[in-house]
């Protein structure tokens, strides 16, 4: 990869595209895992693979500091608002999946709030940009 | 348009049954299924004033009003206006429009975690990552961003709360040419993952923290020491060191300048005290991780003697904000002298335990009531413990207390790293701080005599007291014990380690003196000092008691009065538990 130089921040952050047009984020530090988030994310991905959806980002966050609910995760698709979910297991994963993912069907259960706004957006501009 | 959503949370499951049922009932009866969805939500971090209804995609919350109201609250959401309820709930130390002014917390330090994908390099320079770097090496002189330290009024996160541009300082001034920067992330207090979340879930701030730090002072080598217990942030930071280094943001002529900088780990092998700076140096070198005595303080002799500063991980996870905004926007968050947020990990009896990272001069009773939901079980607050085995307790007279580091001394307690243990009616002091002061000499080096004998002295009196034997002069005797460990030891754990059971004493030398001269113990947590004993006026005679009593010491007939064998009690509380007639007594 090319190193960078002076400004390349500026032009690296302007011509990025993510790809697609959905993010799944699972909060995956140590606690995460111990809680089962592993098996959340493998049963994530088959599912997405079994039903043929490719334009879904499925990534791996660090801890959002919700120990009381966790596996949690953040959905983002089109259309709706970013949903995020709490003590996921994996049928509950796999329901994502199949109905908010596919049908935009936000799950009647463990939708949780988030104790606040994305403020690291706010902070630097050069987020915004995204 | 868009489709709105109404999440609804209220702590009580029934009401917000209601509640829910109050907004389906006006979407079906409206006809707007199509327009308006809504959703129960599990907690929300706003207690009082219940219930509450965030609508999404616009973010606002609303809270205290009547299911009379909730027509009105979806029209008007429908139609774009806001209704009156709005909730006032922000925090009145965040006083920057950065905030989000309906949270009690703001995240600086967090502002990524749980956002990005923290092996993602592209994910954090997407976010501004690394613009602090250029900015400083570009436009900046290492004094200017000293001085931008300085004015920010960042204090150590480790501990001790020392001004971190003032050490800084202290270490640009020192001549050698060769000098070294230092990230503690060795985190022993029990309790506590602030910097393991922060390495794990945004390992490239704590990168450009330190890099910035290396320009400031003119150093071309820094060093992580990590625990070795912590391999996920291992993996994640060497993960991102690596990206750096392609990048051209970390190593020779970071992004074509002429400052040049690297960082390496190193394993900590997990002893409490090599969390101590010179330690801790020691421990780098490749010595046996024992405390030296200061001066010469590391920034004047540090690492293989060169001048060296070392800072915790959450104050380098600040210092990329300060450089990008400024000395001055960092300094107006925060009390008049702790300027900035607190990461806290919060623990113990307490609904919703979690990392929370709030402003400097939040009360505790933000912190544990209104962010993590209060006490568990409906039990009732006794104290919370900062600072770990070298802290102090905050009883409930001082909920209302701003949080930073002078209040915190000043009633017998410290910052500490940000461990929060919340501690209920069912905790007993004197048994929590033998558990402290285990902890305390287990960890102790042992190489000076006040904290090796000091600190295994008040553990033993306060096993004494714990098992029925204390006399009243014992108080005397821990106080001056304290009092020797404080002034002789050589390092801050010796110094610090009466530090839980003085400040317990202060605020509840009553529950001590039940133990020392009533000889018991109210939470029932000190065994030998408790008995259970059925009250034969009160027992009706179900049985439960004796269905439940793990050793089956409990007898009698059904309908008449049951009987505890005291020689085969075991002193578990089941029987006091789970009595619906409070017929059995705790004494
Ligand atoms: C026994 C003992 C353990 C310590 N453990 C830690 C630790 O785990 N992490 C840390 O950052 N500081 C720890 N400290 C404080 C460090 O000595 C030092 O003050 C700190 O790393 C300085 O960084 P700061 O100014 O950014 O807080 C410990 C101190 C003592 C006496
Ligand atoms: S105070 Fe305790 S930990 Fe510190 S040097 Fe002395 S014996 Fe070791
Ligand atoms: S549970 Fe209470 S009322 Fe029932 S037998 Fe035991 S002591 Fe008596
Ligand atoms: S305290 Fe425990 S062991 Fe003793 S009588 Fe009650 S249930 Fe049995
Ligand atoms: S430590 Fe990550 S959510 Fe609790």
């Amino acid at each position: 990869m090319a190193k960078m130089a002076k400004g390349d921040l500026e032009k690296f952050r302007k011509n990025y595209k993510k790809s697609g047009n959905g993010e799944i984020m699972i909060s995956m530090g140590t606690c995460g895992i111990a809680a089962g988030a592993l098996d959340v994310y493998k049963e994530m991905e088959e599912t997405l693979k079994a039903n043929g959806i490719n334009n879904i980002t499925l990534g791996k966050t660090g801890c959002l500091g919700m120990c009381f609910c966790e596996p949690n995760l953040s959905v983002k698709v089109e259309g709706m608002p970013e949903i995020f979910y709490g003590n996921v297991d994996k049928t509950m994963a796999h329901s994502i999946i199949t109905e908010h993912v596919m049908k935009k069907h936000i799950l009647k259960s463990n939708v949780i709030f988030m104790p606040s706004k994305d403020t690291g957006r706010n902070i630097f501009k050069a987020a915004e940009a995204k | 348009m868009d489709k709105k959503y109404f999440f609804v949370w209220e702590p009580e499951k029934l009401k917000q049954n209601q509640m829910y049922n109050a907004f389906s009932k006006v979407i079906n009866e409206k006809n707007l299924q199509e327009k308006a969805e809504v959703i129960k939500s599990l907690f929300l971090g706003l207690t009082a004033d219940t219930p509450v209804v965030k609508i999404m995609p616009e973010g606002n919350i609303y809270k205290g009003f009547a299911e009379s109201d909730v027509e009105t609250i979806i029209d008007n959401a429908l139609n774009g206006k806001t209704s009156k309820f709005t909730c006032e709930c922000g925090n009145k130390n965040s006083k920057v429009p950065e905030a989000d002014p309906q949270s009690k917390q703001f995240k600086i330090v967090l502002r990524n975690a749980g956002y990005i994908n923290p092996e993602s390099i592209e994910d954090y320079i997407m976010r501004g990552g690394y613009s602090a770097v250029e900015k400083a090496v570009f436009s900046m002189t290492p004094d200017s961003l000293i001085a931008e330290v300085k004015a920010s009024g960042l204090r150590g996160r480790g501990g001790a709360g020392f001004p971190t541009g003032l050490k800084w300082e202290l270490t640009r001034r020192e001549k050698d040419p060769v000098k070294y920067v230092i990230c503690n992330a060795d985190e022993g207090d029990p309790g506590a993952y602030m910097d393991r979340s922060i390495m794990e879930g945004d390992p490239h701030n704590l990168i450009e923290g330190m890099i910035l730090g290396g320009y400031a002072i003119g150093s071309s080598q820094g060093f992580i020491y990590i625990r070795a217990e912590y391999p996920l942030a291992i993996e994640r930071l060497e993960k991102a060191l690596t990206a750096a280094r392609e990048k051209g943001l970390l190593g020779k002529n970071i992004l074509g300048s002429d400052f040049s900088f690297d960082i390496e780990l190193r394993w900590g092998a997990g002893a409490f005290v090599c969390g101590e700076e010179t330690a801790l140096i020691a421990s780098v070198e490749g010595k046996r991780g024992n405390p030296r005595p200061r001066p010469p303080f590391p920034s004047v002799s540090g690492l293989w003697n060169k001048p060296t500063f070392i800072n915790n991980v959450e104050t380098w996870a600040n210092i990329p904000v300060i450089v990008e905004k400024g000395g001055a926007w960092f300094a107006t968050i925060g009390t008049e002298k702790s300027k900035g947020t607190k990461v806290f990990a919060v623990t113990g009896k307490v609904k919703n335990p979690g990392l929370v990272e709030v402003p400097m001069g939040t009360t505790i009773r933000e912190i544990v009531f209104d962010i993590c939901g209060g006490i568990n079980n409906g039990k009732k607050y006794k104290a919370v413990q900062t600072g770990g085995p070298s802290g102090g307790v905050i009883p409930e007279k001082f909920l209302d207390m701003q949080v930073d580091y002078e209040t915190l001394q000043s009633i017998g307690s410290i910052m500490g790293s940000g461990g929060l243990i919340v501690m209920d009616e069912d905790d007993c002091m004197v048994d929590v701080n033998k558990f402290y002061l285990q902890f305390s000499v287990d960890e102790s080096c042992g190489k000076c005599a006040p904290c090796r004998i000091g600190g295994k002295q008040i553990l033993e009196i306060l096993e004494k007291i714990t098992k029925g034997n204390g006399e009243e002069k014992d108080v005397e005797k821990i106080k001056s014990i304290a009092m020797a460990m404080q002034k002789a030891s050589l390092c801050a754990l010796g110094q610090t380690t009466p530090n839980p059971v003085m400040s317990s004493l202060m605020y509840f030398e009553d529950e001590y003196m039940q133990h020392i001269k009533g000889k018991k113990c109210s939470t029932g947590k000190c065994k030998d000092l408790v008995s259970y004993t059925i009250i034969s006026d009160k027992c009706i005679g179900c049985g439960l008691c004796a269905q439940r009593c793990p050793v089956t010491c409990i007898s009698g007939e059904k309908r008449k009065p049951y009987l505890i064998d005291q020689s085969k009690c075991i002193k578990c509380g089941e029987c006091y538990a789970v009595c619906k007639f409070n017929a059995v007594s705790r004494g």
